[in-house]
């Protein structure tokens, strides 16, 4: 595996090959990251949503009443906040937030994204470090998956660069079956924990 | 419970319903002025009320219809979610607004109207308060409405540009846009022609060139009321703020305007004729239709600004113009000569002279061939461009320039090699994420030049 050195990130970019965009300023584009900035909606998961998570809940039988349920569950769980720029947004200790970046991205066949905080960002508690694989041919923004581990709130702003992504060069053909579920996203929104695992998880009665 | 008792009562209503409106959180800052401004009114009429007796009942019935115009003001702050409407696009039509309604108070100070933005089951509306600012300072409320089933549609949101011009019609004092297009605009449109008086309005209509739709219509009209059908001057006025808020949209917005409003309105109008002569509010569609395209054309809006050089985007850009100037309509719809068009046409870029970069410009070749490239690439149609070290090219475009480039795509779609061309509900997605984008683009620029 071949990390992408900034000059080869460069010229991918440039080429169209590769797409990051807007870069907003030079030192966006690191020695062999790009930083990606805060988009402008943010999920939080509700107090009064669900009490738990659990794929089995999200099982559906197509057809039955039982569908309108999982939806709501679904479409419910969450609180959804646009927040335009110059906006304050707290995020405060344990929670975890789902946001876009500001960026909208698109990988070539042969490229894989890494997505992790910026370590100055880190130093004060905000991690991104749950699901940080973007795969070939992904486009759309990227969800980043916010979380305060230190004692105090940290405030953030749409545009903030908040997160790096990294890229490495992938061997072989990458085409799957399907399109990954969250390509083409605008914004973060809620998986399907159970896609393709139904074999394993019990039904509703 | 007495009148006095009663008025007590729904003012300390009014006065809760207010204070419950900041349980909630509809955005930013954004609607602080606008719970200031409730504030303000609801003291005034507390000051008022202890001043009334018992006996003055029709003091306590006006007091009360204040209280239940304030009342549906304050409903209003509830019906405003960040969630629902685009705002990227608000806040690009909150600042022509804020530019454009800007008025002078009984004593002379400039007052701004307070822009609220909400989504609505309804059509796209501004309503603009009628109440003119008083010496207390008072502001007007100008609420804008999007029809909340077209959240993301900023292409056709490019309609809005009408109901602009409605409102700016309405703004008072001199100097101001609404006195610029009564005394500029109006006067050239009725200086001659059929729109002069009712009197020509009537004779227009009975021509002989008039549409047998027409003809039709005056027939069933003298059957059912017994007597010919005579135009009034009420409708005339109506009429000419349509066509003024036509040209209003079409210079803001320019050909993006005119490919929404044929969007929007030529599958409402099966009958392109159609007065509905009992009350005829509105001109007919094709009366509407031809004058934007002879405007277009008086503009040189009517030619592309790619040429053959630019390949795909040319053929693009001429099926747009194809759709928005297609005219095939009786020359009976044409209202106006150029000279009238063209004063009006001055008249309108007076208004907006006055407000900075306000107006539609056309884009550059190249602008719009990077715009629609980045459409074809399902990409969010922004110039971002990279110099060979890696420094940003950015660039401003403006926001009627994104929407004309959305068009130009889905118009010209089919001139595209690739076999996946987007829907319109994703190329106005992606259009409407640029404008968020942009937005982020020019705040850089002004930070990097200041």
């Amino acid at each position: 595996m071949t990390i992408l050195g900034r000059a080869e990130i460069i010229r991918r970019i440039k080429s169209g090959n590769l797409v990051v965009s807007p870069i907003l300023t030079e030192e966006q584009i690191g020695a062999a990251s790009i930083d990606l900035r805060m988009g402008n909606v943010v999920l939080m998961v509700r107090a009064r949503g669900a009490s738990h998570v659990d794929p089995a809940a999200t099982m559906t039988k197509s057809g039955t009443a039982q569908d309108y349920e999982i939806e709501v569950d679904r479409q419910q769980k969450h609180e959804r906040y646009e927040i335009p720029f110059e906006t304050k947004f707290l995020l405060h200790p344990s929670s975890l937030a789902l946001v876009p970046t500001l960026e909208w991205l698109k990988l070539p066949p042969d490229v894989l994204g890494t997505v992790t905080a910026r370590s100055t960002w880190a130093r004060e508690g905000l991690s991104i470090a749950t699901a940080t694989l973007i795969e070939p041919h992904y486009e759309g923004i990227a969800t980043l998956e916010l979380a305060n581990l230190g004692q105090i709130p940290i405030a953030l702003y749409p545009g903030l660069r908040i997160a790096q992504i990294a890229f490495a060069r992938v061997g072989g053909d990458t085409l799957r079956p399907s399109r990954g579920q969250f390509s083409r996203s605008f914004e973060p929104r809620q998986g399907d924990i159970a896609k393709d695992d139904g074999a394993f998880i019990p039904r509703r009665p | 419970m007495t009148p006095l008792e009663f008025l007590q009562e729904e003012f300390d209503n009014v006065g809760r319903a207010l204070g419950e409106t900041l349980r909630y959180d509809y955005g930013p800052e954004r609607s602080r002025p606008y719970y200031d401004e409730c504030v303000a009114r609801l003291a005034r009429i507390k000051t008022a009320i202890p001043k009334i007796s018992a006996n003055q009942l029709q003091t306590i019935r006006d007091r009360l219809d204040e209280l239940s115009s304030l009342a549906t003001w304050i409903w209003l702050i509830e019906r405003s979610h960040l969630g629902e409407f685009s705002w990227p696009f608000a806040e690009e039509l909150r600042d022509m607004a804020k530019a454009l309604l800007a008025e002078k108070n009984l004593k002379g100070t400039a007052v701004n109207p307070i822009i609220h933005i909400i989504a609505e089951g309804e059509g796209y509306q501004i309503v603009y308060e009628r109440q003119v600012p008083t010496p207390s300072g008072e502001h007007r409320f100008a609420i804008i409405a999007f029809p909340r089933p077209l959240k993301h549609h900023v292409l056709l949101h490019t309609i809005f540009g009408h109901e602009l011009g409605h409102t700016a019609l309405h703004t008072t004092g001199s100097g101001g846009a609404g006195g610029i297009l009564q005394s500029r605009v109006m006067t050239a449109l009725t200086a001659s022609g059929p729109m002069a008086s009712s009197t020509k309005m009537t004779s227009w209509l009975n021509h002989a060139s008039a549409p047998t739709e027409i003809r039709s219509e005056l027939t069933r009209y003298s059957a059912s009321s017994g007597q010919p059908y005579s135009f009034e001057n009420f409708f005339r006025q109506q009429w000419l703020d349509e066509l003024i808020c036509d040209l209003f949209g079409l210079l803001l917005f320019g050909p993006g305007f005119a490919a929404a409003h044929q969007a929007l309105l030529k599958p409402t109008h099966p009958n392109p004729y159609k007065i509905a002569l009992f009350a005829p509010t509105h001109p007919p569609y094709a009366v509407r239709h031809k004058m934007l395209v002879r405007v277009m054309q008086l503009l040189g809006w009517d030619r592309p600004v790619t040429n053959k050089k630019h390949k795909t985007f040319h053929y693009m850009e001429r099926e747009l113009l194809t759709y928005v100037l297609h005219d095939q309509y009786t020359p009976w719809s044409t209202l106006f000569t150029d000279q009238q068009l063209k004063r009006a046409i001055k008249g309108i870029q007076t208004v907006f002279s006055a407000y900075g970069s306000l107006g539609y410009k056309q884009p550059s070749a190249d602008t719009l061939g990077s715009l629609v490239e980045r459409l074809t690439n399902r990409l969010p149609p922004i110039v971002a461009k990279i110099d060979s070290i890696g420094k940003p090219q950015l660039t401003r475009v403006e926001i009627a320039q994104t929407l004309y480039a959305g068009w130009v795509y889905w118009l010209g779609r089919k001139h595209l090699a690739k076999q996946d061309p987007l829907s319109f509900f994703l190329t106005n997605r992606l259009c409407d994420y640029a404008l968020l984008q942009q937005r982020a683009i020019n705040m850089t620029i002004s930070w990097g030049s200041n």
